[in-house]
């Protein structure tokens, strides 16, 4: 036989099942062998089952099974390592004569219905056949293997060995905008295979014969006729017909899918974020405008429309977005919704939802499934113009409590929603929900710190007379922790006021409590203890039987006004030093260093007395101020003055303005800045 | 290969027995369907349903022809039911049709 072509190889065991696993395996043949089959399955059976029971090579010898084809014949070879066959006596080939003597009948058989066969001896033992065969052939059967292959979904293109295309379905000319006649005759790798690098690719160039990914389905980059590349499956399979190779794509466009899949995955990447970004979501404002992106996240993908509803304090439903894949349609659903807004005690959707927590699946809306839900025919006139063919609604929900509910609406007939998409939206909400609700506790907890600070800090300045006063404070950070600055300013009699300023170490709860005790425990003692320098230790006295593990710096000064004119009583404790900027322009540290507070038993502190003059200036700061990140002392004192004598709001907002200038990063530590003039006309 | 790929049944037909097989009869199960023919009743007519057998081979020719031998030595008679196919390829190419009647059906066998 010549271009024989090799079918079949197996290595069968000596065992009594081997002829049935030949069998087997030739029974895969019919297509080729057609009707000979039978003969051929026969004759297999026989020479292999001879193999096995007659042959005295050793048992574990496994017995060679080859099949060819070539040239309309069917060549079975069946070797063994056995010898000393002698052939078959003419007696063994005459059938009839012995039918019920096993031994020789099978090959005698196998002679009848061959048309040719032999046994060579020169290595082992082979047994061998040829017998004609032809491709089984239906009348029919062409025909109805034409039409299925025009009505696959998938692309079939067939080629020979060179890649030349030979035939081209219906849907491979829709995907890839070519007619049969266009790409009949053309090379196969120039038609659907990207000029450039692109994934997968390679493996579908190169000679087909030599291809190894035969059989694999595989994913890859092909082109369009116009040039657009798309994510395709192919599977490449290989088939013979008279002694020619022909190669088979099977092409399904995995462009939908992809981008289908690329959205959930954008959608399910946003949510993840937002769990994490309880910072991004500090506000409710920020709440509305992180769901009104998520509705429209979800469509055009997933939903024509997609809606968010959130449960308000007072029970009331309210919508926070409506996003129509149409953005033309946005108002005219938002008309229609607003039109017949949810009733919190409907028995049905979005409110049934919030209310019971269940997320409900609506695979078919039809119009008696509305009015049986509508409450008049007013609603069921619009919620049929809402166009809802299918839905899904899923609650929002965090921490056991549901928070809203985000809808999913497909307004085309052919679309509907299953239990995947009700995971989907299900997952949408339980990610939502937690999103909100860490907004919510932020907001919460700004809104504790907000009133907590202005609690710390004396909500207005008082009138001093014949003196302005200004104060600045900037927190460092989002505002959401009470700052550790302060301070304060109050009446002690007639002709005097203390100031006070002072900066407690650390941030949040701990630190508001000390900076309130400090606050008022200097208020308190300030009547009865005229000296500054005492009431600071009979403050640092209380921080320590406080057992406070924080300790606060703080400035003290008392202003005193007589007849003589004004004076100033400065106490320091581990504070900087505040400023007398006088008229003229001079700038001079007031106080002596003194030990912080609530660390040491016995602080040293002393005060000193200033005498103050009209048009002075005394600047009160924090380290927020002056330090190594912010205005070095001699830029600060060069700032102050320069605006001697000016108003007590001006020299506190220059001052300010030249602190958040020095870190356009944001503020490392809080500011607070108080000033005082004299605004005696002596 | 667990499972058995030969199932004999035996049945009384119109006073005849009636042997059903189904599966494969080769090297590997021609001795268990031997053991099965020799448990048939030991009177009467006895039909062969090889309609069922998907494939046989000459192991299978010799059972029958030596079962048919042996009725014949009590003046019994033996049947074959086989359609078209394998197995009727197998019965003329071994040339045991022209030795043992073989019918195409149950029916036309049973009024022979």
């Amino acid at each position: 036989m010549e271009d024989a072509r090799l079918l079949i190889w197996l290595q069968l065991p000596r065992e009594d099942t081997a002829a049935s696993e030949a069998r087997r395996a030739v029974n895969g043949l019919r297509h080729l062998v057609g009707d000979a089959t039978d003969d051929v399955l026969v004759a297999v059976s026989e020479v292999v089952s001879n193999a096995v029971r007659h042959s005295n090579a050793a048992a574990d010898d496994r017995v060679d099974f080859k099949v060819l084809e070539g040239g309309g014949r069917v060549r079975v070879e069946v070797r063994d390592g056995g010898t000393g066959f002698s052939g078959p006596s003419a007696a063994a080939l005459d059938l009839e004569r012995d039918l019920d003597r096993d031994s020789g009948r099978g090959l005698g058989m196998v002679a009848r219905m061959a048309d040719d066969w032999g046994i060579d001896t020169a290595d082992g033992t082979t047994v061998w056949f040829e017998l004609s065969c032809g491709p089984a052939v239906d009348p029919w059967r062409t025909e109805l293997t034409q039409a299925l292959v025009d009505s696959a979904l998938e692309a079939l293109v067939t080629v020979d060995a060179d890649g030349t295309v030979l035939d081209w379905n219906d849907a491979a000319a829709a995907m890839f905008g070519l007619t049969r006649d266009e790409a009949t005759g053309r090379s196969v790798a120039d038609l659907i295979v990207p000029t450039e690098a692109a994934a997968g690719s390679h493996r579908l160039r190169g000679d087909l014969r030599t291809n190894v990914d035969i059989g694999q389905s595989m994913e890859v980059t092909l082109v369009r006729s116009d040039g657009s590349p798309f994510p395709a499956q192919v599977r490449l399979s290989r088939s013979a017909h008279s002694a020619r190779d022909f190669f088979h794509f099977s092409i399904l466009d995995l462009s939908d899918q992809k981008r289908s899949e690329e959205a959930s995955a954008q959608m399910l990447a946003y949510l993840a974020y937002l769990a994490d970004a309880s910072e991004v979501l500090a506000s409710s404002l920020d709440v509305d405008r992180t769901l009104r992106r998520l509705a429209r996240l979800v469509v055009p993908t997933h939903a024509d429309w997609c809606t968010v509803n959130l449960l308000e304090h007072d029970g009331t439903i309210r919508r926070v977005a409506a996003e129509h894949a149409d953005p033309a349609r946005a108002a005219e659903l938002a008309r229609l919704l607003d039109a017949h807004p949810n009733e919190p005690d409907s028995s049905s959707g979005v409110a049934q939802v919030i209310r019971t927590g269940e997320a409900q699946l609506y695979a078919e809306v039809t119009d008696a499934l509305l009015a049986e839900t509508a409450n008049d025919p007013e609603y069921f006139e619009i919620t049929r113009q809402l166009q809802i063919r299918s839905c899904v609604i899923a609650p929002l929900e965090a921490r056991g409590r549901v928070l809203g509910s985000i809808s999913f609406v497909y307004t085309e007939q052919d679309k509907t929603y299953d239990s995947a998409d009700l995971a989907l939206a299900q997952d949408l909400g339980r990610r939502a929900g937690l999103a909100i609700d860490n907004a919510r506790l932020y907001e919460q907890r700004d809104n504790i710190a907000m009133t907590l600070q202005r609690s710390l800090l004396p909500p207005y300045l008082p009138e001093v007379p014949d003196f302005d006063l200004a104060a600045h404070y900037a927190p460092a950070g989002t505002g959401n922790e009470v700052g550790g600055d302060f301070y304060d300013v109050f009446e002690v009699s007639a002709t005097e006021w203390n100031l006070v300023i002072g900066d407690v170490e650390g941030k949040g709860p701990a630190a508001a409590a000390l900076i309130g005790l400090a606050r008022h425990t200097l208020r308190a003692v300030a009547f009865d203890h005229p000296s500054p320098a005492e009431a600071l230790r009979i403050l640092n006295q209380v921080l320590i039987s406080n057992a406070s593990e924080l300790c606060c710096t703080v400035a003290l000064c008392r202003l005193r006004v007589d007849e003589d004119g004004a004076s100033a009583t400065v106490a320091r404790a581990g504070h900087p030093a505040p400023l007398m900027v006088r008229r003229g322009g001079a700038v001079e540290p007031l106080g002596a260093d003194g030990t912080l507070l609530g660390a040491f038993a016995e602080p040293r502190i002393s005060e000193s007395v200033t005498a103050v003059y009209p048009g002075d200036n005394l600047v009160m700061f924090t380290d927020g101020v002056l330090g190594m990140r912010t205005l070095a002392d001699n830029r600060l004192r060069a700032i102050l003055s320069e605006l001697a004598g000016k108003a007590p709001k001006e020299i506190a907002d220059e001052v300010a303005a030249a602190v958040h200038q020095a870190q356009p990063g944001g503020l490392a530590d809080d500011v607070a800045i108080l000033v005082v003039r004299d605004a005696h006309v002596r | 290969m667990g499972e058995p790929r030969l199932n004999v049944t035996t049945s009384d037909h119109l006073g005849s027995t009636l042997v059903h097989v189904e599966g494969e009869i080769d090297l590997a199960t021609a001795p268990q369907f031997e053991r099965e023919l020799q448990r048939t009743g030991p009177a009467g007519e006895l039909i062969i349903d090889l309609s069922g057998v998907a494939f046989m081979d000459s192991t299978a020719v010799g059972v029958l022809a030596r079962k048919s031998k042996q009725l014949a030595d009590d003046d019994r008679r033996l049947i074959l039911v086989s359609a078209a196919g394998a197995v009727r390829r197998v019965l003329e190419v071994s040339g045991l049709d022209k030795v043992i009647p073989v019918y195409a059906d149950l029916e036309s066998a049973a009024r022979a």
